[in-house]
């Protein structure tokens, strides 16, 4: 988060080259585990690094976390050692050190009237922004960069009356180097079931529903818990990180919670916990800076019921740090994810991924022999789609946000108009 | 200042692990023969209670309640495990400590949900700090009502996640065979530490076949598991103990597997130890190179050999605050050379100038290879040095003074070295006590001396007493106990008569919570802010009355209050069948010295002075 101030860690005396506090970015690579934002997050809370900003993008059996912290090499090197000692934890890599490029993803709400449009518009224009929802008094824009750009767009936006920022976070991904092989993480199609065949948010809804409905008939005649039938039973914390969207029979579905807490240390260990720790499943976290000093956004995604899903919302608000929360999933809402993909390509196949690319709006944003990096915004099923267009030629790495979204002002969602034949 | 040239085998790339040695695997007794038949389904319990047998357990430390009875039905089918019952699961996990730390092997505690889960939390943290192989395993409500608030329900994985080394909440009965191999595989391997296994009722009552064929699933943990040493590193820090005048290893618990070749590398170079409180006994504390131990209550030979030091060997130790004390003054005339198994100790406090990632006992073999190959070449002598320590060690020794008939503590711990013959497995709580027992007490192997170090759990001493004598049946243990400490598990006599194990108290009884009140004497002028643990109506009766204790669990007990009795008491103690409580009462004025107080550097030594002074 980019929340986790603490107390600084040993800052010696006499700032050498190596003493001087820098930004790090990092990226964690873990195994499947319930529960792994929240060890992740407890090392940084307990540890008092600073963080600036997380993202983590989560699979069937992996995650990738990118993390940007804030320290001398000294602190950098006990991060790194404190992470590997997490027993899942698979790799952890210094991308600073080598050159890499770096993406954040942001929406922001603004004021806007007849007269201020144009000159938002201008301003869209100039930074390669896109307007995702208008209306009367408002204008939601999305916008991907690196974090440079990112500040230089909200200053300028900020006279206008900043409404809300949601932000992901910053991913990285290395560039690769003429000649060289880039390594695979084993990111094959198996690794996204979800992706894969399309029905498979059936058994995702199937799990989760037994775990959060609770409707197993809990027979009595236990000693001091009930004793309960084992067939039905599913596990309530197993990690699964499809995508359940459509509303199944039980009325379990994807809920979007939008927070808004205090940036004090820990608060995203805090956060995590209290989802982990009553047996919900984040399906998807992003975690940036707020449009208030001091505050940050995190922006998740959890399966379940709207009964089970108001009970964990009812929890949260007990936390004294968190200072609102929302459930923006029944309203109409832009949701947006960012992926950066390196996809082995050599010169002869680069043409054939570039048209898909084109396809699906992603620019390319570095080249190498043998490799191509792309970066894509959109919802999940297009970010998949991509993802299942380019398997063919091989992904060597992939990182992701988690999705941000912002409730839409015009109340218009296209989904929703979807299945209408609408009058011309 | 010229940057030090750092060599490291610490860093981790990208490369695969073909190198790395595959780690051995827990050694399993070749024809384990199951009670049940290979189809036969079982309850989990049952398959989890088989796990352990697997594992070679002989012993667990299990206190029942509502979600782990079934576990602990599962026990008494088992016909090679014995259960000693703590009677409180505190004390329990501090006896699977124990047991641990005097044999080197796991120790298993097994408490239910909600409280009882609840009370392994201080044990789990000292096994950490600690670094202690530790396995406890917990019942949990059934999994339809976790995260419901149910009966006894806490959510001990999350409690637990940052104080053990790794914790489990086993969501499928298939996954009880891997994951006890698991636990009991990073419990042990590298740098040993305590893993929780959260087991849900209804898995344990689950009917299942297991599948003991799993491997385990750790890729990440084995890639990053440490590499045998580097020759060349090895070869670099024997040059620079050749190219040193005034070398002093720094030995800590990560040397307490290896005494052996510690002893053959201090023989080969002379190279005087200082050793930390969790290394007490890696090297004979009698022998003449023994600097004893170093640090804030240590001796001030070993400060003394530590701050004038140009080369500082400082093996399987961390740069604790209670041993460096200011780090920038802490030994900063030497080059550091740092050998651990856990690579975020590698420069965490202090930066080395050479530092190896690895185990202590294959560096010390590598280097003890090295050293016997140039032992003509080298002709390593640091006799003027030892000298110039020998000076130190006599002007400054370990000292008490003697009122009247009144028992000075150390004068205690004295006698007790002295008819045991040093031989004896000493537990301490935590305070004075610990610190004298520690100082006045002549460790002559690893694994006589165990105590709360990084933690500093008071109540430590009897469970930990009990571990001990449950894992080493015919050895002498004394619990070293203050009154404050002892009280704080006084519960565990109970379980120490039910077993009849021999531990013997040895009750350091000064009615007070001296090392509080020590540093109240020094920096609080000697105001007592509730560190008087008598009865403050009757201040000159001996409060409460430890004699009492014992005989409510019918141990025999004595006191004794004149330092002409103290001989035959304590022989009496020894020579007396079974358990025994020696209440042995102290003047409270006694301060333990010599002391840098927190933060300090080495001219900030305290040598003399007590409770009697003003300051």
């Amino acid at each position: 988060a980019s929340t986790d101030k603490a107390i600084t860690t040993a800052q010696s005396v006499a700032p050498t080259a190596c003493d001087r506090v820098r930004r790090h970015t990092i990226s964690v690579f873990v195994g499947d585990e319930s529960g792994i934002i929240n060890r992740i997050a407890g090392v940084f809370a307990r540890r008092g690094y600073n963080i600036e900003s997380l993202a983590v993008g989560l699979n069937e059996d992996k995650a990738l976390f990118t993390i940007v912290v804030l320290g001398t090499d000294k602190v950098l090197q006990q991060v790194v050692e404190q992470l590997n000692k997490l027993v899942n934890v698979i790799k952890v890599e210094d991308l600073s050190k080598e050159p890499h490029v770096e993406r954040e993803l942001m929406l922001i709400k603004l004021n806007a009237d007849p007269s201020t449009r144009s000159e938002i518009m201008w301003l869209v224009d100039i930074f390669r922004a896109k307007i995702v929802d208008t209306s009367e008094q408002s204008l939601t824009i999305e916008v991907t960069g690196d974090p440079g750009k990112m500040v230089a767009l909200t200053t300028n936006l900020e006279k206008f009356g900043i409404k809300e920022i949601a932000r992901t976070g910053k991913i990285a991904l290395r560039r690769e180097k003429m000649g060289e092989t880039a390594p695979f993480w084993r990111f094959s199609a198996a690794s996204y079931p979800h992706l894969v065949k399309e029905s498979s948010h059936e058994t995702v809804a199937e799990k989760t529903k037994l775990a959060l409905t609770g409707n197993g008939n809990a027979s009595s005649g236990g000693d001091v818990y009930p004793v309960e039938p084992y067939n039905d039973f599913k596990p309530v914390l197993d990690a699964h990180w499809g995508m359940v969207y459509d509303e199944d029979s039980s009325g379990l579905r994807s809920h979007t919670l939008s927070l808004l807490v205090a940036n004090v240390p820990g608060v995203l260990n805090l956060i995590t916990g209290a989802i982990s720790r009553r047996g919900y499943n984040i399906q998807s976290l992003a975690v940036g800076p707020a449009e208030k000093e001091g505050l940050s956004r995190i922006t998740t995604v959890i399966p379940g019921t709207d009964e089970n899903i108001d009970k964990l919302v009812r929890q949260l608000q007990k936390l004294i740090d968190l200072q609102e929360i929302q459930n923006i999933t029944h309203m109409p809402f832009a949701e947006r994810e960012l992926m950066l993909i390196k996809v082995a390509a050599d010169t002869s196949a680069r043409r054939d991924v570039l048209d898909i690319a084109q396809v699906f709006r992603a620019k390319a944003i570095d080249v190498s022999d043998h490799t191509i990096t792309l970066e894509v915004t959109g919802d999940l099923r297009k970010m998949s789609a991509l993802q299942t267009q380019l398997e063919a030629y091989g992904i060597c790495e992939v990182a992701r946000t988690g999705r941000v979204a912002l409730v839409r002002e015009s109340g218009v969602d296209s989904t929703y108009l979807r299945g209408y034949s609408l009058p011309l | 200042s010229s940057s030090p040239s750092s060599i490291s085998a610490v860093l981790n790339t990208t490369t695969n692990v073909t190198t790395t040695p595959s780690p051995t695997k827990p050694t399993k007794p070749e024809t384990f023969i199951s009670r049940f038949a290979p189809d036969q389904p079982r309850k989990g319990a049952d398959i989890l209670v088989e796990a352990l047998e697997r594992q070679g357990v002989e012993t667990v430390f299990a206190y029942p309640g509502g979600a782990s009875m079934e576990i602990h039905q599962a026990l008494t089918r088992s016909s090679s495990i014995r259960n000693v019952l703590p009677r409180h699961e505190q004390g329990g996990v501090f006896a699977a400590e124990g047991y641990a730390r005097s044999s080197g092997k796991p120790g298993i505690c097994i408490a239910t949900s909600g409280p009882g889960a609840t009370n392994l939390v201080s044990g789990l943290a000292d096994a950490l700090l600690d670094s202690v192989p530790l396995v406890a395993i917990t019942g949990q409500v059934p999994r339809r009502m976790i995260g419901t608030d149910a009966f006894q329900e806490t959510p001990i994985v999350e409690v637990t996640r940052s104080i053990t080394k790794h914790n489990y909440l086993v969501m499928d009965v298939e996954d009880i065979p891997r994951i006890i191999e698991e636990a009991f595989f990073l419990a042990t391997s590298g740098r040993p530490g305590p893993v929780l296994v959260d087991v849900p009722k209804d898995i344990q009552q689950q009917l299942a076949i297991p599948n003991w064929e799993q491997a385990m699933r750790l890729p990440g943990y084995m890639s990053r598991m440490p590499k045998p040493p580097e020759d060349s590193h090895l070869e670099q820090i024997v040059r620079l103990i050749s190219e040193s005048k005034k070398p002093v290893l720094y030995v800590g618990g990560g040397c307490l597997n290896s005494s052996d070749e510690l002893g053959r590398f201090v023989e080969l170079t002379g190279i005087p130890v200082a050793s930390t409180l969790m290394g007490l006994g890696s090297y004979p504390c009698d022998d003449e190179l023994s600097l004893h131990m170093l640090g804030m209550h240590g001796t001030v030979y070993a400060n003394y050999a530590v701050e004038h030091s140009d080369l500082l060997l400082a093996f399987g130790v961390r740069f604790d605050d209670r041993v460096t004390g200011k780090l920038e003054a802490f030994a900063s005339r030497a080059k550091i050379v740092h050998i651990d198994i856990d690579s975020a100790e590698i420069g965490k406090n202090k930066t080395p100038h050479v530092s190896v990632c690895g185990d202590v006992k294959l560096a010390l073999q590598g280097m003890n290879k090295v050293l016997e190959n140039r032992a003509e070449e080298l002709k390593l002598d640091f006799g003027v040095w030892r000298n110039e320590l020998n000076v130190q060690k006599q002007k400054f020794p370990l000292s008490f003074k003697t009122f009247g008939e009144a028992i000075p503590p150390q004068y205690a711990i004295k006698v007790l070295d002295e008819l045991t013959d040093g031989k004896a497995i000493i537990s301490t709580g935590v305070g004075q006590h610990q610190m004298w027992a520690a100082q006045f007490y002549n460790y002559k192997k690893p694994r006589q001396w165990l105590s709360s170090g990084g933690l500093g759990a008071m109540g430590f001493g009897l469970p930990a007493a009990i571990g001990a004598s449950v894992a080493n049946p015919d050895a002498i243990v004394v619990d070293i106990d203050g009154d404050g400490s002892f009280i704080m598990n006084v519960q565990e006599l109970a379980t120490i008569r039910v077993e009849n194990l021999p531990v013997k108290v040895l009750l350091l009884n000064n009615q007070h919570l001296g090392m509080v009140m020590q540093w109240e004497d020094r920096f609080y002028k000697a105001n007592r802010a509730h560190t008087f643990l008598g009865d403050p109506a009757q201040e000159d009766e001996i409060f409460p009355n430890m004699l009492l204790f014992a005989a409510a669990c019918g141990i025999p007990a004595a006191r004794v209050t004149k330092k002409a009795d103290l001989r035959e008491a304590i022989q009496t103690m020894l020579d007396t069948p079974g358990p025994y409580l020696l209440d042995v009462i102290c003047p409270h004025q006694e301060h333990v010295l010599p002391m840098i107080p927190s933060g300090g550097t080495f001219n900030d030594v305290i040598t003399e002075g007590d409770g009697r002074i003003k300051y």
